[in-house]
């Protein structure tokens, strides 16, 4: 039978994990509004983008430009790792190094040697740990992502890229779909995809330009100026996207444990309970007992 | 005089969205006006200043660094890496910034200065004096 006193210790305990889980809980719900706005607040200079982007490519036509001719032969792969910089996001981490894993599995058995960009405490430890050397890291910055480090990612991928030191340059992050679920996404930053870009400006409102653009300097110039600032942004645009994603995951996990801590909480309580009157009724049943003992 | 639609957009945030009549913008070949009805065109911009003349007469002026403009369909967009109204410039908070980049790039060599974002920082510092003092 459980000690009364180890049982008490224990309700004091897990109630005082649900305080603190219940508010990191409130804490990510006020964070998600922010984290969203953030995201909205960027995204019309991205759809702008991908909109000129799109118009322009198709003007240009197949272009020589090093950003968007794939290289005949992936040797070299370097992969962005967005994660968070805290735990206690549920599988929020885990999901997406362990799908890198994988990534990385795969294109090493495909020959290709694989370098990593890590965003997050979360993705340096864990390299560090297994000992690989993150060519580029950045910590406390996931819950909020400046232009400036995905600048810096940029330009990292697109000088290794237009060098050749790179062959091609993938993305794996969480998307906020909405602010209860998440979704772990995988984008080829580079090459740039053009003929993905021209359908996905077909499918939407159609080419906003008329036929005959000016451009100005040329229409190629433009485009050797579009695709950094492209890759730029879709950099960009992953980082808060996964920074709100953060977000919703942790609320989902800590809501989740606070809901456990009440259940737990509950069954501890009448656990309590229970032994407690168990106590009682062997010391009653031992008064009468003695008391009977005495009266013979 | 009829207006249009002009956006200013930056990766962070839209800055601006309003009625404007006229907007003046620096091409990486010089100065570009757009009045209303201006064929389409897109343009790489180059660091200073875009002057806006809005609806009600006013004319207000913005900083800028880095970007494209695209005109078209009664509507011009800027798309700037950074952007800033010019009543919003802290010149001795500039000047200070300033100061402190130019001491860090002097202590670093001309390849460890292109891989950091201070060459733009500088520039973005020294686009915001010039039109902090045009204003």
């Amino acid at each position: 039978m459980p000690n009364l006193h180890d049982i008490e210790r224990r309700i004091n305990s897990v109630s005082s994990t649900k305080q603190i889980t219940r508010t990191m809980e409130m804490v990510a719900a006020a964070k998600i509004r922010r984290a969203n706005e953030r995201v909205q607040d960027a995204t019309p200079y991205s759809e702008s983008m991908v909109e000129m982007l799109a118009d322009v490519a198709k003007r240009v036509g197949g272009s020589e430009n090093a950003l968007l001719r794939a290289h005949d032969e992936v040797k070299n792969v370097l992969v962005v790792v967005v994660v968070s910089d805290r735990g206690l996001a549920g599988g929020f981490n885990s999901n997406v190094l362990r799908h890198v894993d994988r990534l990385m599995r795969d294109r090493q058995a495909a020959g290709a040697a694989v370098k990593v960009v890590a965003c997050g405490k979360k993705a340096v430890g864990y390299y560090t740990y297994r000992k690989v050397e993150p060519v580029l890291k950045f910590a406390d910055l996931s819950a909020d992502p400046t232009v400036e480090e995905a600048s810096a990612i940029a330009a990292l991928a697109i000088d290794g890229y237009v060098n050749g030191e790179i062959d091609e340059v993938v993305v794996v992050y969480n998307h906020a779909k909405n602010a209860a679920e998440q979704q772990l996404r995988e984008e080829r930053v580079l090459p740039v995809d053009a003929s993905a870009l021209e359908a996905g400006a077909a499918t939407g409102e159609g080419s906003k330009l008329e036929s005959d653009v000016i451009f100005e300097p040329s229409a190629d110039a433009v485009l050797d100026r579009l695709l950094p600032a492209y890759v730029r942004t879709t950099l960009y645009h992953a980082l808060i996207d996964s920074a709100a994603a953060e977000q919703g995951a942790r609320r989902n996990a800590m809501m989740s444990a606070t809901d456990n801590a009440t259940e737990m909480v509950e069954t501890l309580t009448r656990l309590y309970n229970r032994v407690r009157q168990g106590a009682i009724t062997t010391e009653i049943s031992e008064i009468v007992g003695g008391a009977a003992a005495l009266e013979e | 005089m009829a207006g249009f639609m002009c956006d200013i957009v930056t990766p962070r945030a839209r800055l601006v969205s309003e009625e404007a009549t006229l907007v003046v913008v620096p091409g990486v070949e010089g100065e570009m006006g757009f009045l209303a009805g201006h064929a389409p065109l897109v343009s790489v911009l180059a660091d200073g200043e875009v002057r806006m003349s809005a609806a009600d007469g006013e004319v207000r002026r913005y900083a800028l660094q880095g970007g494209y403009v695209e005109v078209g369909d009664g509507k011009v967009i800027i798309l700037a890496d950074r952007a800033l109204p010019s009543a919003d410039i802290d010149v001795a908070q500039v000047r200070e910034r300033l100061a402190a980049i130019e001491a860090e790039l002097a202590t670093l060599s001309e390849q460890e200065a292109a891989k950091t974002t201070l060459p733009a920082d500088k520039a973005w510092c020294d686009v915001q004096l010039k039109v902090a003092q045009a204003a």
